[in-house]
């Protein structure tokens, strides 16, 4: 297991690791954003896919799992971020010109961090949210239609949750091609494929879940 | 293009030994011929401190000809100046203006303590490759011209990573202080080749542990090491780096 350590904590091994959370992460995200696509056939069909959802044997596991890779990937992050700082502890009397830079690759702490403050106010604007009830033929399941309805009728929610999906956007557009060339995985035929890919998934991951904000923000329901 | 000669501020960064704080220095340098080069400008004005009894800006330099990697300095915010893909030694004042301001410093990172002035110890380079240690090589008689097939692209791929003069601007350039650019194009031109093969595995191990020890930081995919190099070594050498090291680790027994 020595190997393994040594591996885990050298500067490759931690790229790595950052990666292959990160794309983990990422991989959440798509199957969260299939989930609120729902959200536009109706009540009854997303609040059923919720309730199948939560009321699985497995939510645990994959809530832990989830929780274990989003922790692993930001104690990397300051990690990484630590020894890059101390890497050079004299700075340049004038800074380097940047211009030579990837620019999304200069915010990816400020947007991680901006994704963590993200993460709790939305888990505890919906997930632990109000409860309304629904009748599902007899049964009482959640209404969380009528939760995520009612969460986006005030300007400043929706302005935040905006704002975080162009941050996490910003995020992803670096961190997509990024992960691929972290493990190695560098073409001249694809790696520029790969590039506009990023910043496709980007912008497609980012108003996918406006888009839904949005729908809430316009839906009936009681305000 | 003009020949007129130029009248610079210089900005100057002096240090007189690795543990003292040092400060950019002020110079009005009068008359410099576009035609000079960087160095020649720095040594004109080295010619008039020691004329006027002052210490002169120690620098390091040595080829003169973009090939030895010695002449390292920021200038204005980017490791060799403005001009891609070109050393400072190779960099001619024409590509300023009269007037203008130049601000140089030395290449900064941990791993590269300031002897003096703009003057950097980068001895932590020859320890990286020190701990690549040899490669194993068929002595005997003299083998065949091309014994060894090796398809041009790959031999293109691999002299192109050798290319690498070694000199820290991507070092100097990177925002982290990382080295991957320099350690991935020592680890690839040797990696792409079938004569490297034999030490592959422990090589990279080795080059990368020594890396993290000597204090460089990570990358982060900037790819600005790329932007600043003199040589234009390619980041693809990173990926290779990233995927040899990986196949390393998994595959070696101990
Ligand atoms: C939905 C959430 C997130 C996703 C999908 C995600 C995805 C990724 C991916 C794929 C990478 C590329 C890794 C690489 O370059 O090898 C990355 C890098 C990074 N992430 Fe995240 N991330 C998320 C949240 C966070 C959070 C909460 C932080 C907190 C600080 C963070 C900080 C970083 C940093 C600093 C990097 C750059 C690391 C480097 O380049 O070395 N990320 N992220
Ligand atoms: S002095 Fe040799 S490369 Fe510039």
């Amino acid at each position: 297991m020595k190997w393994l350590l040594r591996y885990i904590s050298s500067s490759i091994g931690k790229k790595h690791v950052m990666a292959l959370t990160g794309m983990a992460l990422f991989g959440f995200l798509l199957t969260h954003l299939a989930g609120n696509f729902l959200y536009f056939l109706g009540p009854e069909i997303f609040n059923k896919y919720a309730h199948a959802l939560t009321s699985s044997p497995l939510i645990y596991p994959a809530e832990i799992g989830l929780i274990t890779i989003f922790v692993i990937h930001i104690i990397f992050a300051f990690w990484t971020q630590s020894d890059n700082k101390s890497a050079r502890k004299q700075a340049y009397a004038v800074p380097l010109a940047e211009e030579h830079a990837k620019l999304s690759s200069s915010f990816m702490l400020l947007t991680g961090i901006w994704i963590i403050l993200f993460v709790i106010i939305h888990v505890g604007g919906i997930k632990f949210g109000s409860y309304i009830p629904y009748d599902l033929a007899g049964e009482e399941i959640r209404d969380l239609y009528q939760t995520v309805s009612t969460y986006f009728k005030t300007p400043g929610t929706i302005i935040f949750y905006v704002v975080s999906m162009v941050i996490l956007g910003v995020h992803l557009n670096h961190a997509f091609w990024s992960a691929h060339q972290s493990v190695g995985l560098s073409h001249r035929k694809y790696t520029p494929i790969l590039k506009g890919l990023s910043i496709a998934i980007a912008i497609g991951l980012a108003s996918g879940f406006i888009l839904v904000v949005f729908a809430a923000a316009l839906s009936k329901g009681a305000a | 293009m003009s020949s007129k000669a130029m009248n610079l501020t210089l900005k100057v960064w002096r240090q007189t030994g690795p543990n003292e704080t040092g400060k950019l220095a002020t110079y009005e340098l009068q008359g410099v011929s576009p035609d000079m080069s960087f160095l020649e400008m720095i040594d004109m004005l080295n010619a008039r401190l020691i004329q006027e009894r002052e210490d002169p800006i120690a620098f390091d330099h040595d080829c003169r000809e973009g090939i030895c990697g010695m002449c390292s300095m920021v200038i204005n915010g980017t490791p060799h100046g403005p001009e891609k893909a070109t050393t400072t030694c190779q960099l001619h004042m024409r590509k300023f203006s009269d007037g203008d301001t130049i601000v140089i410093e030395p290449f900064r990172a941990d791993a590269f303590p300031v002897i003096k002035d703009l003057s950097v110890d980068r001895s932590a380079f020859d320890r990286v490759i020190q701990a690549g240690g040899y490669v194993s090589v068929k002595t005997g008689g003299s083998p065949d011209a091309n014994a060894t097939p090796i398809p041009k692209k790959v031999a293109d791929e691999a002299f192109e990573a050798a290319a690498c003069i070694g000199c820290g601007a991507c070092v100097a350039g990177c925002k982290n202080a990382s080295a991957m650019l320099f350690v991935s194009a020592k680890v690839s031109q040797l990696a792409l080749l079938p004569q490297g093969q034999s030490e592959a595995a422990t090589r990279v191990i080795n080059m990368v542990s020594k890396m993290d020890e000597e204090g460089f930081g990570n990358c982060t995919n900037t790819e600005v090491c790329e932007a600043v190099c003199p040589k234009e070594i390619s980041v693809r050498n990173i990926a290779r780096m990233n995927r040899e090291y990986l196949k390393a680790t998994v595959l070696s027994e101990d």
